[in-house]
């Protein structure tokens, strides 16, 4: 078997984590899937490129830049598209349309600030996409630094959630309206959430944007295989879609060398519909039971 | 005045004061001089793309080569004194939005239509284009839309897959000597048909290719494709690719394997911003199909009409940097053919039109010679159709639009 299989697994599955991972943050306090997240990705590495080639910024500038503009523009949509869907009824499932047309919006707006070239992201210095032989395998230290932020980020999402806002979270997600009478303000912690949501999805555009090149159609490449990690990983569990996300890539990378890459999305599509089937839940999900 | 009037656009050919004047100087024509009016009307041609959704930048500078054809013949006079109206309508780009766009444009008394663009799109369009007896110029490689029996309407001023694979195969096995061929496919109506007409015409060789590798459209990856390629000991590879960062990802997944085979590929790869994905080192080696017309050696060069077309389409936005891919698109062959068969018929009944087309021979058009049939309606002679190298779109003399041609074509 080739071993850069393992390379192009860890490569994939660290954006497919990324992408879920801010789906989750979206979805925890809100219970909203954000349709328009994959938009989002996009906007953020477009926006991260025209800032780098086109302003000039410096890479941590425009960084900052990128992550406050997509968050911004999170906080909106959850402000014109889920706020007053939400308001009218809390299980209403409006917002499925309402992200939906904000993706649109968004990738005609793209489309037409940008055109159809992808844009090229060269990584930070000293980071580089030069391969070099280790072990047997060809990697990039870029590469390398993906994965290590990925996890990274993860951990560093799940400390937050330890704290007293992240708690308010955990406590809105298990039950908005008792979180409500504990004097959390449920409205407040849905608002941050499509802002850190947003700024997340920015972020998974910035750090894929070397790889895939920021283009307008990176967005559906990466919402689909994002939200299989997702729903895989138990829907709200980042530790699970970090490890959903690299199973999706490994699988995807092992399904290409030893079938046909032709096949890798029907092996990839295969086994979320296994795991699904024998575990709803997903993999790190706990069944409930329900009173009705 | 229908919807689709205020609808129109004008990009340089005919203003909405100009149209309204014309609309004065034909009624009082009318009163005048009675039912002869048609002649001074505007001849409105539908104008089939996306405004709106996200092909709208991509497939812009496609219409370009149109909108000059449209404004040369405005200014020379129009068609029998007719000046060419442009009826926007939008597509989206979209296969599904097609009949109702044809349908509406139908509906306005538009007898010819320029696009859409894809062939998915056109055939789409076709199946009510076709009854309604509307003459169109569809934007699309796909050689089932060139079929005049099936689509006695619709004619193809561009090449099509089959021609460009014809050109790959023949220019790798004949000028390069290689019989050892991979093929890299997208999963879209125009891979299929590209890598179908490649095995067909390889078949007719005696060849089999090592390696037929189909991506998905949005893959993340192509790596596990290319090395697939370059594992099955494929001596060159022909692209069957219809995008670039599909054409960057597999480039550079090369270059990661430190391999640099001869690539063929579609005239996407001649977009100037391939040189902003992949070093200029990687595009040594890579010949993509375009128009003999366009492109010059050490002793040939575009001609003077090729070059007023070059620096033509400059004064559009839309084609910065994409100045090698408005000739892709015929439209401004289809619309002067047009205009050939309306003037030899002296009118612009579709029929007639179209009897006039079916016995066109030697048209010698901007980007080659067209013949057409009552059978075949895709006109450009398979000499008129050379691979050009992509890297020489950073020579002085390649004015954005040319490229140097391909040794031994």
């Amino acid at each position: 078997m080739d071993p850069d299989i393992l390379v192009r697994g860890l490569t994939a599955g660290s954006l497919y984590a990324l992408v879920a991972v801010s789906f989750n943050i979206l979805y925890r306090p809100t219970n909203v899937f954000n349709f328009a997240q994959g938009e989002l990705v996009m906007l953020g590495a477009m926006l991260f490129a025209a800032g780098k080639s086109t302003v000039g910024l410096p890479w941590p500038l425009a960084l900052l830049a990128t992550l406050a503009a997509v968050g911004t523009l999170g906080l909106a949509e959850e402000f014109i598209a889920v706020a007053p869907i939400l308001a009218r009824s809390k299980t209403g499932t409006g917002w499925v349309i309402t992200t939906l047309a904000i993706s649109l919006i968004v990738s005609n707006l793209v489309g037409w600030i940008w055109g159809p070239d992808p844009i090229l992201v060269k990584p930070p210095a000293p980071l580089s996409l030069d391969t070099f032989e280790f072990a047997g395998l060809r990697l990039n230290s870029y590469v390398i630094a993906l994965a290590a932020l990925t996890i990274a980020l993860v951990a560093l999402i799940e400390r937050a959630y330890r704290t007293l806002q992240g708690k308010a979270v955990l406590a809105v997600a298990e039950d908005r309206e008792a979180a409500l009478l504990r004097g959390i303000n449920p409205a407040r912690l849905s608002r941050w959430s499509f802002f850190l949501g947003g700024a997340f999805a920015g972020l998974t555009g910035i750090l894929a944007a070397p790889i895939l090149y920021a283009s307008t159609s990176m967005g559906p490449a990466l919402l689909l295989k994002g939200f299989a990690a997702a729903a895989v990983g138990s829907i709200g569990n980042n530790r699970g879609a970090l490890i959903a996300g690299y199973l999706i890539g490994i699988t995807e990378a092992v399904g290409a060398s030893l079938l046909s890459p032709g096949y890798q999305e029907a092996v990839v599509f295969l086994v979320v519909l296994t795991v699904l089937l024998m575990r709803p839940q997903g993999l790190f999900g706990l069944a409930t039971t329900r009173t009705v | 005045m229908t919807r689709s009037d205020r609808r129109s656009v004008q990009s340089g050919d005919l203003d909405r004061r100009a149209l309204l004047a014309g609309g004065a100087t034909s009624a009082a024509s009318f009163l005048i001089a009675g039912p002869g009016r048609t002649q001074t009307e505007p001849f409105r041609i539908g104008w089939v793309r996306p405004t709106t959704g996200r092909l709208v930048s991509s497939f812009a500078p496609l219409y370009v080569s149109g909108l000059v054809a449209v404004k040369e013949i405005n200014a020379a006079g129009g068609i029998l004194g007719r000046q060419i109206m442009t009826i926007e309508e939008d597509d989206e780009g979209s296969p599904s939005k097609e009949p109702a766009v044809v349908k509406k444009l139908q509906e306005a008394g538009v007898k010819m239509i320029c696009g859409p663009t894809g062939s998915s799109q056109v055939l789409s369009s076709l199946a009510t284009s076709t009854p309604a007896k509307i003459l169109q110029g569809g934007i699309a490689n796909g050689v089932e839309n060139s079929d005049g029996e099936k689509y006695p309407y619709h004619y193809q001023c561009g090449f099509t897959t089959v021609q460009e694979a014809r050109r790959f195969v023949e220019y790798l096995v004949k000028s390069l000597g290689k019989s050892k061929i991979g093929i890299l496919q997208e999963n879209t109506g125009f891979g299929e048909q590209g890598g179908q007409a490649t095995l067909e015409i390889m078949k007719e060789l005696g060849l089999q290719p090592t390696s037929h590798q189909v991506y998905p459209i949005a893959a993340p990856d192509l790596k596990a494709y290319v090395t697939n390629v370059k594992n099955s000991g494929a001596e060159a590879v022909i692209f069957w690719v219809g995008t670039l960062p599909a054409a960057g990802m597999a480039l550079r997944a090369m270059g990661e394997l430190n391999w640099a085979p001869p690539i063929v590929g579609h005239s996407y790869l001649l977009a100037d911003s391939l040189f902003d994905l992949v070093p200029i080192d990687a595009l040594r080696n890579v010949n993509a199909v375009y128009y003999r017309s366009f492109t010059y050696t050490d002793r040939d060069s575009p001609g003077e009409r090729q070059r007023e077309f070059a620096r033509k389409i400059q004064e559009y936005p839309e084609t910065k940097r994409l100045e090698a891919i408005v000739p892709q698109a015929t439209l401004y062959d289809f619309i002067y053919l047009a205009k050939a068969a309306i003037e030899a018929e002296k009118s612009f009944d579709v029929d007639a039109i179209k009897r006039q087309l079916d016995q066109t021979t030697g048209h010698k058009g901007l980007m080659g010679t067209f013949s057409f049939t009552a059978k075949n309606h895709a006109g450009l002679a398979l000499d008129d159709i050379v691979l050009a190298a992509v890297a020489s779109g950073r020579d002085q003399r390649a004015h954005g639009s040319f490229r140097e041609r391909a040794p031994g074509m």
